[in-house]
């Protein structure tokens, strides 16, 4: 009887997770460069030794491995990316296929990000919209004008001089399982052991996206997916609820069996 | 009278056991490809009329009663849409080909993913086999029924599909893979399908209507418990009485 309650409460805490998500993604529905996250459900197997007799000496099963204990939820990042939505800002960038800027943390260590709403920091360099200088270090003299961002990162400008003066070269950051990415907020993304090692490169070249200047990534958030979804999570997490109170009435029947008389 | 009373305690002991299985298939509802348990415990014909819907024996089968086991219900789910492009579904019988430390597996489950080497992986990291070995993929790529991975318009890998000779039994290896005999490679029926997940086929309305038998039925059984402590009850306070 325990065991169907265990279960049911599995069942319960893998939709809640299931919930728990699809909020966040509705959330950040209008955040630029944003990656959806997806749940991903299995099923939990507790082995049981074969061959094994409960203390009545009743066999037990030996006929299958092992017996169903619940379902286990854990997440996904998914990498399809978002709507270009342009914007007509020079300092927008967005990539047009897979890959990463790279950032650089005000620690030194190296973050990635879709989101390429870029402005000038306090130091005149092409920063993210949290003041995260790229990697590149693309300085951008104050007197510059007409800045061009070419499709394979190429960043162009005239300055009161000269003209077409080149500034410096965007790289993109590519992952062999960019799915395995960390997020840790802001838009950033931080590289881990499934991720696999980071590669720079340039854009619109093996495989690498294009840069796109006047334009933002949309956040890859479908609203019909996700609305649907929650219904259906609802729906299921109210089922296994009640499991878990036929566990509970199962167990109150057999406390009244014996009415101390 | 102790015998009675074990037969019912086993009654007992099967329903919390029933319900265990319900509640192991409710909380799987949304796992991809999950096959629901049946539990069998006794000849009715319930239980015999959803074992032939399974396709899992016939009624006769079930005449003698049987202790408690499981039976898992073979029935394919249906595919539903999914935005990943390397989330696979197979639409027919077969099964996609995983590398296990402990030989090849088959799975039903298509919910793909790419591991840190950029190989086909499934969700918990076993390397998908094609017909050249594992399948290296680096960009997106574009599936074909027929299990051809092509990248850029060049096909990089050949998925494996395998077929068993129905009526084959399955050994569940646990975490979502079966062994079993595949059939040598020949012209498979199934066709794999981009973009799609095979839903697990636990059918919300089944589980709900078991539960409710289930429950009743313990309840029940629980009558006769108490009937029979009355009895015992009367048998040592009256019978005794000088």
């Amino acid at each position: 009887m325990t065991d169907a309650l265990y279960v049911g409460a599995t069942g319960m805490r893998a939709q809640q997770t299931q919930v728990d998500t699809i909020a966040n993604n509705l959330a950040n529905v209008n955040t630029v460069g944003f990656r959806r996250e997806s749940v991903n459900f299995s099923s939990v197997m507790a082995a049981l030794q074969s061959g094994a007799t409960d203390p009545l000496g009743t066999a037990l099963r030996d006929n299958l491995e092992a017996r169903g204990a619940g379902a286990l939820a854990s997440l996904q990042l998914s990498t399809n990316g978002g709507e270009l939505k342009p914007t007509q800002q020079p300092l927008d960038v967005a990539i047009e296929g897979s890959g990463f800027f790279e950032v650089l943390l005000p620690d030194g260590t190296p973050a990635y990000t879709r989101a390429g709403a870029f402005s000038l920091n306090s130091d005149g360099m092409l920063a993210s919209a949290g003041g995260l200088p790229l990697s590149a270090r693309v300085a951008v003299p104050p007197d510059a004008s007409n800045l061009r961002i070419t499709r394979d990162g190429l960043v162009i400008a005239d300055l009161p001089d000269r003209r077409d003066v080149e500034l410096g070269n965007i790289e993109i950051a590519a992952f062999a399982n960019p799915a395995g990415l960390q997020s840790i907020g802001d838009n950033l993304y931080r590289p881990t052991e499934s991720s696999g090692e980071m590669q720079l490169g340039a854009p619109a070249s093996a495989g690498n996206g294009a840069l796109r200047q006047g334009f933002l990534e949309a956040s890859n958030v479908q609203l019909v997916d996700e609305l649907v979804s929650l219904m259906v999570a609802q729906r299921s997490f109210e089922m296994n609820s009640k499991v878990v109170q036929a566990a509970d009435q199962m167990l109150g029947i057999t406390n009244s069996l014996y009415r101390g008389g | 009278m102790s015998d009675a009373i074990a037969a019912l305690s086993e009654a007992m002991r099967n329903d919390a056991e029933t319900l265990r299985v319900i509640g192991q298939n409710v909380s799987n509802i949304d796992t991809v490809a999950y096959r629901r348990e049946i539990a069998v415990m006794r000849s009715s014909f319930d239980q015999a009329a959803d074992l032939a819907r399974a396709e899992l024996g016939t009624p006769g089968d079930l005449a003698a009663p049987v202790d408690f086991e499981t039976a898992v219900d073979q029935r394919p789910g249906t595919l539903k849409a999914s935005s990943e492009a390397l989330h696979l579904a197979l639409e027919g019988p077969g099964f996609f080909v995983v590398d296990t430390p402990q030989g090849e597996a088959l799975t039903r489950r298509g919910d793909f993913r790419l591991d840190s080497e950029g190989r086909l992986v499934t969700q918990r990291g076993l390397p998908v086999l094609g017909e050249n070995g594992h399948v290296q993929i680096a960009g997106t790529p574009q599936i074909a029924v027929d299990g051809a991975v092509r990248v850029d318009g060049a096909v990089v890998a050949q998925l494996r599909v395998a077929q068993v000779a129905p009526g084959t039994p399955l050994t569940s290896l646990g975490g979502d893979l079966y062994g079993g005999e595949q059939l040598p490679q020949g012209d498979s029926s199934a066709r794999v399908r981009q973009g799609f997940l095979e839903a697990s086929n636990v059918e919300s309305v089944q589980e709900m209507i078991r539960l409710i038998e289930t429950m009743r039925h313990f309840e029940g059984v629980q009558r006769f418990v108490r009937g029979y402590d009355d009895m015992m009850g009367k048998a040592i306070s009256e019978l005794g009485k000088v």
